[in-house]
């Protein structure tokens, strides 16, 4: 299976935990999701994540002065993003688990 | 500041633009700045091969990379352009659109002045107007709906009121926005408040309950969201014309009835002046001409002067008539009492005072008293 295609259900979800561990701009994010293993995101796609969350009202953004080039605007998630997070990350450890029983004779 | 944008940043980020442009500018804005320290770092790590094929094939074409944001980030799909290019031109989807736009103007003017009367006059059959406005601007809003904000975007009236409003804009359009979450919650609130009242004031109001809740509830879902997708401003902007309109509608009604209340008071001021601004004589609230006075034995006297207490003599204008046009003309002022008894009437053809037929007015002076006193002993 795609591993693209289940990204899409939970790429909200990765974006808030990343972003709950330290606040980070959107190149930052997407490289400490594929740091975290999350190869296959696309660029685009969590940039486009970014903004619906923050257009939801999960994220706050501030704008931070470079040095080098240009000034970056970071995102951090704001008390309404953390319970969504936390909702989010339960109710993937319930259809994780609920996964890994109904595979456990696959395997 | 010291890396300037490589010009095949600058020529991507432009295509990312143009297949987003039918997104508000200020999102496009955020979306750019999101995504260009990302493209600054592939543009360095390719060096002098920094072209745009280059990043191209990295990141696949501005236009997929702009349809991959827009997926993901939930922003409506683009207006249907290529399909219908063929089309562009010819009138019936400039017609539409144009009605569309226009639709948006007037209803939008109506619902200022019905939303004022309504806010002044708090008379709920007012609110029989909205039965043509609405459906109209909902007919507006279903078409832009369906078929996108591109073909509003391209008339030519909004090209040029767009590229006249962006440069003056700037700082104000700022401002705006972030007032703006509060101020759809402020529309809400509005609305209800308004509703509580009408049904207060008369009970048939409770018809239009449920257009109120709707108002308010279309306040605080479309308010938001128009900022990101422009096809709701057809339900954003009459919402919000339409409760500021009822808004300053109540504060002008409000004023009145604060003055109204005040003329009420016992401790009004009120200038008691004659017609050309000096004082005039007054009983209560009736304006005196003239004085009669008599001695004990109830006997008029003539020419007498009147002082106020502090020995300021009492003039008023004094009337008398006009030999040539037989009219009533003001002769300056003074303070000798009684005046003339001053009669105005008209003369017919046939000599008749005061007739059916009477045209030629009549003035006389008279000295005579026009009623006896009988002083009490």
């Amino acid at each position: 299976m795609e591993i693209s295609q289940l990204l899409k259900g939970v790429l909200d979800l990765a974006v808030l935990a990343v972003l709950s561990e330290e606040d980070g701009y959107g190149y930052d994010v997407l490289r400490r999701l594929r740091q975290a293993g999350l190869d296959e995101v696309g660029d685009a796609s969590v940039y486009g994540t970014l903004r619906r969350l923050y257009k939801a009202g999960l994220l706050a953004s501030y704008v931070v002065a470079s040095e080098e080039g240009p000034h970056r605007k970071y995102y951090s998630v704001n008390e309404q993003g953390r319970a969504r997070l936390a909702e989010s990350a339960k109710t993937w450890q319930t259809f994780a688990t609920t996964m890994n029983s109904l595979l456990g004779d696959a395997r | 500041m010291s890396t300037p944008n490589p010009p095949a940043v600058r020529a991507y980020l432009a295509r990312v633009r143009t297949a987003l442009a039918d997104l508000p500018a200020a999102e496009v804005d955020e979306i750019v700045e999101d995504v260009r320290p990302h493209l600054l770092e592939i543009a360095e790590g390719l060096g002098d091969r920094a072209t745009i094929e280059a990043m191209t094939e990295q990141l696949g074409s501005p236009e997929s990379y702009a349809a991959e944001v827009r997926a993901a980030g939930d922003y409506p799909p683009p207006p249907a352009e290529g399909t219908e290019g063929a089309e562009k031109p010819t009138g019936s989807r400039r017609a539409g659109a144009r009605l569309a736009l226009w639709v948006l103007v007037l209803g939008v003017g109506a619902l200022a002045l019905v939303g004022f009367a309504v806010g002044r006059e708090f008379d709920a059959e007012l609110l029989g107007m909205l039965v043509l406005i609405v459906p109209a601007l909902a007919a507006a809003g279903w078409y832009v709906w369906s078929r996108g904000t591109g073909p509003v975007a391209e008339l030519p009236e909004v090209r040029r009121v767009r590229s006249g409003a962006s440069r003056r804009a700037g700082s104000l359009a700022v401002h705006l926005r972030t007032m703006a979450p509060a101020w759809w919650v402020l529309c809400a609130v509005l609305m209800g408040l308004s509703a509580l009242l009408l049904v207060i004031r008369s009970s048939t109001a409770i018809l239009v309950l449920p257009l109120f809740v709707g108002i308010a509830a279309l306040a605080l879902w479309a308010g938001p969201r128009s900022r990101t997708d422009r096809r709701l401003l057809w339900a954003s902007v009459p919402v919000s014309v339409f409760v500021f309109a009822v808004g300053s509608g109540m504060v002008g009604y409000l004023a009145d009835s604060l003055e109204d209340s005040t003329s009420e008071s016992p401790y009004q001021y009120t200038s008691n002046t004659a017609y050309d601004g000096e004082p005039g004589l007054y009983y209560g609230d009736e304006e005196l001409e003239n004085l009669y006075v008599f001695d004990a034995d109830g006997k008029p006297l003539r020419d007498v002067y009147l002082y106020t207490e502090d020995g300021r003599p009492l003039t008023v204008p004094r009337y008398g008539c006009e030999e040539s046009t037989q009219s009533r003309i003001t002769q300056g002022r003074d303070n000798r009492f009684p005046r003339p008894h001053i009669e105005q009437g008209g003369y017919d053809d046939e000599g008749n005072y005061n007739g059916y037929n009477a045209y030629r007015p009549s003035c006389t002076e008279s000295d005579e008293v026009p009623f006896t006193a009988a002083i009490p002993k």
